[in-house]
């Protein structure tokens, strides 16, 4: 059956092939070339497909969760799945040689899986260690690895080759997961992974909705959303050198604000 | 900075005045950062009533965006290598569309909000005038959402010309997305403009009824 799925994306590849860059126009070629999707039309399938399985699928789960499940129920699934990814963040916040921020989320772990009953309750924030999340793909950006071009992966969506790998390292090396392999306990690693992809889809519903109700291209709108997204989490959400300005008048040198875009981008 | 007592009192003036006079009242912020204050508390508290109209969100959404935002240099910005491209009739059709579209994007971004309080925490003056002012939206449930606003001084007032969401900017998505209907309608602003009347109209639409 996966390799069955392998077969039909390797299809779509050669069918869809690659992007046509606006070659005789150089403005359009940079923006073009800033989108950093050579292989648009492939992903443009593969987000289609996407989409199909999650309005047959995905969505009509979370939003019966969503509907079934009342709020503060639902924050308490939420803290126990974060919790259990609090030894992965733990690992990317030592490996960026975060070490604050590393102590914060060993924090968080030891009080909320005491004092908080398995995550339940998330004790810790309430005292001041506010959360945050860290993977594999943003070590990789702060180790210096390139981004590589935009890539949608089946079920998992918008990614890159770099947080594609990431993904990959997480699911192998996942301290809780491998804790429950060796104890056979084989039902946790698949049961959290459905578990976390309906947290994450519920508490996306509306905000997803909105987007595609508003976008007039619904992926390029995700695709700039997520690439916006990741440099801001790599970037542990503190200022980037240049900010760019959309007040373009604001800033008078043509040349700082080529830089500001580059960077951007 | 100077003062903030007086400051508060404004801020409480406007609070207790309430929304439907503060337009009229509304003295000249004394700085970015208490502007930001404004647009943040007014956000919350004129668009997340459950007892409106969508039609009033709406409405209500317009006013704030032409009041407190550069639409002009945003709409500049979200066109960007093609603003050279349009005639003056493009250019101003492409800015009552784009203001129709944002106004519902962000009312309909606000509806889901109840309880949340705007708070703002620093101001950074950005290379070339302007100040970047960071705050953020605190949540009942679930961790607060950080909120940037880059302001600049337009007359005796201010006028935010950027706005992030959790590091996401709205113009710059708006910028990726449209530049990617342009170049699937082969290099044609008209194209883009032909999609975003649609987008309008369906939207426009939806709360007529």
């Amino acid at each position: 059956m996966p390799s069955r799925v392998v077969v039909i994306f390797a299809a779509a590849f050669l069918f869809a092939g690659c992007a046509t860059p606006p070659k005789d126009d150089p403005e359009a070629l940079a923006e073009f070339e800033k989108a950093n999707d050579p292989i648009e039309p492939f992903n443009r399938v593969v987000f289609d497909f996407n989409m199909f399985i999650d309005k047959l699928i995905f969505k009509p789960i979370a939003t019966m969760y969503d509907g079934a499940m009342p709020e503060y129920g639902q924050e308490r699934v939420h803290n126990v799945l974060a919790n259990m990814r609090a030894p992965l963040v733990f690992i990317n916040d030592a490996l960026q040689g975060e070490g604050k921020r590393a102590g914060v989320t060993a924090g968080r772990f030891v009080i909320n899986t005491t004092v908080g009953v398995l995550g339940i309750f998330d004790v810790a924030g309430e005292w001041g260690l506010e959360p945050h999340s860290e993977d594999f793909g943003q070590t990789f950006a702060v180790w210096g690895a390139p981004e590589g071009f935009y890539l949608v992966l089946p079920i998992f969506g918008p990614s890159n080759p770099r947080d594609g790998l990431g993904l990959l390292a997480e699911t192998i090396l996942d301290p809780v997961n491998y804790w429950a392999r060796s104890e056979n306990i084989d039902e946790l690693p698949i049961s959290r992974m459905l578990a976390t992809g309906v947290d994450i889809r519920s508490r996306n519903l509306d905000t997803l909705d909105e987007i595609e109700r508003t976008s007039l291209d619904f992926y390029a709108a995700i695709r700039s959303l997520y690439r916006q997204r990741r440099a801001d989490e790599i970037r542990n959400s503190r200022p980037s050198a240049i900010e760019p300005a959309p007040g373009i008048s604001t800033i008078p040198n043509p040349a700082q604000r080529a830089e500001s875009a580059a960077l951007l981008d | 900075m100077f003062a903030p007592r007086s400051l508060l009192a404004v801020g409480l003036a406007l609070v207790l005045v309430g929304p439907w006079a503060a337009p009229e009242v509304q003295a000249a912020p004394a700085d970015a950062k208490s502007f930001v204050a404004n647009i943040g508390e007014r956000a919350l508290r004129e668009l997340t009533p459950k007892d409106i109209s969508e039609a009033e969100r709406v409405k209500r959404m317009r006013a704030l965006l032409a009041e407190a935002f550069d639409v002009k240099a945003i709409g500049k910005f979200v066109l960007g290598i093609y603003w050279r491209r349009t005639t003056e009739d493009q250019r101003t059709e492409f800015l009552k569309l784009y203001e129709t579209v944002v106004s519902h994007s962000y009312a309909g971004l606000f509806k889901k909000y109840s309880g949340e309080t705007f708070e703002v925490i620093r101001q950074v003056p950005v290379a070339g005038g302007g100040s970047i002012v960071y705050g953020r939206i605190k949540r009942m449930n679930g961790p607060p959402v950080a909120i940037e606003l880059q302001v600049v001084k337009d007359s005796d007032t201010y006028k935010a010309v950027d706005i992030k969401i959790e590091g996401i900017s709205m113009p710059l998505t708006h910028r990726k997305e449209y530049s990617s209907v342009i170049r699937r309608n082969r290099g044609s602003v008209a194209g883009l403009l032909d999609v975003l009347r649609k987008k309008a109209s369906i939207l426009e639409d939806s709360i007529s009824e």
